[in-house]
């Protein structure tokens, strides 16, 4: 993509200004193919409308329903589990970049129709380029998204820019009529919860722990102490 | 794409101040222009032409000292930028930096009804920056640049705001500032962090490829867009009085109250960095730029034991921390300069005086940049695990925020955190690039 942006300084040194803008021109214009390749069009449809998911404390809902391509349900589905697979062998650096809490995805209405619903942590909109950062990110979207209507020529010979899938989501995008969770706490702030609870539980399982706690600053500690 | 394609930068093209680090230490002015006649306004760019450097010939006509222009969405109409051109650039830089107030968490003191005039007016058209070395060859440029519309009655000074370094280049918190910037790939201007890959071209200049393997949104045609960027201005005025009491107040003793301070920024006064000297400063080591950006925070500091992952440098470039997100993304090239005096040592009282940092910052992408900034890593801390600690040195904290400082055996935590900085306006500006500031003078 990037040797059609090459021009030849050395011949632009000590090139007026004047000068200077009309041998970029010249160089431009032998190149006009590849700089219409590179400017490809980046401009959202004209009902473009940044639908924001409800939210749970600091956690947002996003249900974005297709239409799966005739004959294309049982590569669909195969595509969704390797999809889970390998989102689910994530590092924990991953998991909390990615903000995911839940992913499900759903065939319905006799696999013709296809529901994906996430939640995750913060909003949809501003992450959308921290979602899809990689080529190699895309493509594993490309590989499920290539069985939906909706996608068109997506998939994995034609990879979706991250601008692409933004634009593709928020057109396919229903937000919540409600959305119900007992807790709407970050996957970091879930993490500090676990470690703390077993750090607790080491304490407890000392022999001397009751004595341990029994100093005023750790009250609150030991009403918790008891189940 | 892959990332081993290498990039050359049509650096003639670019203007210098988009790329190039300001001078160290330096003195400059800000001018800000109203054009009430577009033939005068064109031809005043036309004349601007030669008096500004491009980053491939960073010396200038005088060494170190250069004159950067930039049009806000205003001044572009003004001038006569054709409507379907208009339409191309991206809606954030339409609004104008004062329509997103709300948004971007400029409300209260740094609303827009309370900015200094005329920035978020509509007024401000054509902005000038010169900066230099020293007062001398600062005089020359400045000259240059007046000689280029003092002719013309029908545009317009309509502020002036002189900005210099204080001694160590500090700002009025006490800090060294300026230290840390992204190296960009293909422009030949090394970075600070040698642990830090270059970052995209296109994440700074439009027409290149940025970190999604992207084109940023380009304003068209072409001439117009490429080898352009935006800028972001902030005139951000600074509590400093209040900021010492707070400090003072909540200190065991004066070498705690530094040690706070560093917290909060993460780094020492001297610039040297928590992570790699986390008990006290080290001078030679904030002198050092070889030394003083050599770190990173998941190798070095994964908990923030050294450097509270709340700290104001670590949210505004987390590097490799784990967090929502991915840090590269949201790079702003900073150029930041001070005004005002210092408010002198060990006092306490306000003495009314003005003083602060004309916050410049340079990007391809507003929103995903600038915006995301403010908006997620300062008016915020959902990112690192926070969701309800703002950025403590410069956040809208409003008196009831904490901050917290990892600390071994137990964590300390600042709380009731007052606003320290105010945000008296700003603007979205355009930086074209040499070719095009010659399009639109002739437009
Ligand atoms: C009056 C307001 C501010 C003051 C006094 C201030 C001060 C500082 C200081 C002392 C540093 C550390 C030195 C360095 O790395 O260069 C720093 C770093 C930084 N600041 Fe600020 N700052 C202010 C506002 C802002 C704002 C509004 C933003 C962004 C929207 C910002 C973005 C940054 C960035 C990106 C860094 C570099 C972090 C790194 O690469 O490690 N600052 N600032």
């Amino acid at each position: 993509m990037s040797d059609d942006i090459n021009i030849d300084y050395a011949a632009l040194s000590n090139a007026g200004t004047d000068d200077l803008v009309e041998k970029i021109g010249q160089l431009r214009a032998t190149q006009q193919d590849a700089v219409d390749k590179r400017n490809r069009e980046y401009e959202f449809p004209e009902n473009y409308d940044a639908k924001m998911g409800l939210k749970v404390g600091h956690v947002t809902e996003l249900r974005l329903f297709f239409h799966v391509k005739p004959g294309h349900a049982e590569a669909l589905k195969e595509e969704l589990r390797k999809f889970k697979e390998s989102e689910e062998r994530n590092s924990k650096l991953a998991i909390v970049a990615t903000g995911i809490q839940t992913m499900t995805c759903t065939l319905f209405d006799n696999d013709t129709r296809y529901l994906h619903t996430t939640e995750f942590d913060t909003d949809w909109d501003p992450y959308i380029d921290d979602s899809v950062p990689t080529e190699k990110q895309r493509r594993i979207y490309a590989n499920w998204m290539q069985h939906l209507e909706e996608a068109g020529d997506f998939g994995p010979d034609n990879i979706p820019t991250a601008n692409d899938i933004k634009v593709l989501f928020n057109q396919n995008r229903v937000t919540a009529t409600a959305y119900l969770r007992s807790f709407g706490d970050t996957v970091v702030e879930q993490y500090k919860m676990k470690e703390l609870k077993k750090a607790f539980d080491e304490v407890l399982d000392h022999p001397d722990a009751a004595e341990a706690l029994s100093h005023p600053a750790l009250r609150p500690l030991l009403d918790l102490a008891s189940e | 794409m892959s990332t081993a394609e290498a990039i050359t930068l049509e650096l003639a093209d670019i203007q210098n101040g988009a790329l190039h680090p300001r001078p160290t230490p330096y003195v400059g002015v800000y001018i800000l222009l109203r054009v009430d006649d577009p033939r005068q306004g064109r031809q005043l760019l036309g004349r601007l032409l030669p008096v500004v450097a491009s980053a491939s010939d960073p010396a200038g006509r005088d060494k170190q000292a250069w004159v950067t222009v930039g049009i806000s969405f205003e001044g572009l109409r003004v001038l006569g930028v054709p409507e379907q051109s208009l339409r191309t650039f991206p809606k954030e830089f339409q609004e104008g930096m004062a329509a997103r107030a709300e948004s971007l968490g400029d409300v209260g003191e740094s609303a827009p009804e309370h900015w200094e005039a005329p920035l978020g007016t509509g007024d401000v058209h054509i902005a000038l920056s010169a900066l230099s070395p020293d007062t001398e060859r600062l005089a020359t440029v400045v000259e240059s640049a007046r000689e280029t519309y003092r002719d013309y009655a029908g545009v317009e000074v309509i502020w002036r705001q002189e900005v210099y370094a204080q001694e160590g280049e500090k700002t009025s918190f006490g800090f060294k500032d300026g230290l840390s910037n992204p190296a960009v790939e293909g422009s030949g201007i090394p970075g600070t962090n040698p642990h830090e890959a270059p970052v995209k071209a296109g994440e700074f200049l439009l027409g290149y490829p940025n970190e999604v393997g992207e084109i940023s949104p380009t304003p068209q045609p072409e001439v117009l867009g490429r080898n352009g960027t935006f800028l972001v201005v902030r005139k951000l005025h600074t509590r400093v009085a209040a900021y010492r009491q707070y400090l003072r107040d909540r200190a065991k003793d004066r070498a705690d109250e530094e040690l706070l301070a560093a917290k909060m920024v993460g780094r020492w006064t001297s610039g040297a960095p928590l992570v790699l000297s986390p008990d006290a400063d080290d001078p030679a080591l904030g002198g050092d730029i070889e030394r003083s950006n050599a770190f990173m925070y998941e190798a070095d500091d994964p908990r923030g034991i050294k450097c509270p992952v709340g700290a104001h440098a670590r949210r505004m470039n987390p590097r490799d921390a784990s967090i929502i997100g991915v840090p590269r993304l949201h790079r702003l090239m900073r150029r930041s300069t001070s005004y005002g005096p210092m408010l002198p040592d060990g006092v306490l009282e306000d003495d009314g005086v003005d003083r602060g940092i004309i916050f410049v910052a340079a990007m391809a992408r507003i929103d995903r940049q600038f915006e995301f900034v403010k908006t997620q890593w300062i008016n915020e801390g959902l990112f690192f695990g926070a969701p309800d600690e703002k950025d403590p040195l410069v956040g809208p904290n409003s008196g009831s925020e904490q901050f917290t400082i990892p600390h071994k055996p137990i964590r300390r935590r600042l709380t009731e955190l007052p606003t320290f900085v105010v945000n008296r306006g700003g603007e979205y500006l355009f930086v074209p690039s040499l070719s095009a500031l010659k399009w639109i003078s002739e437009l």
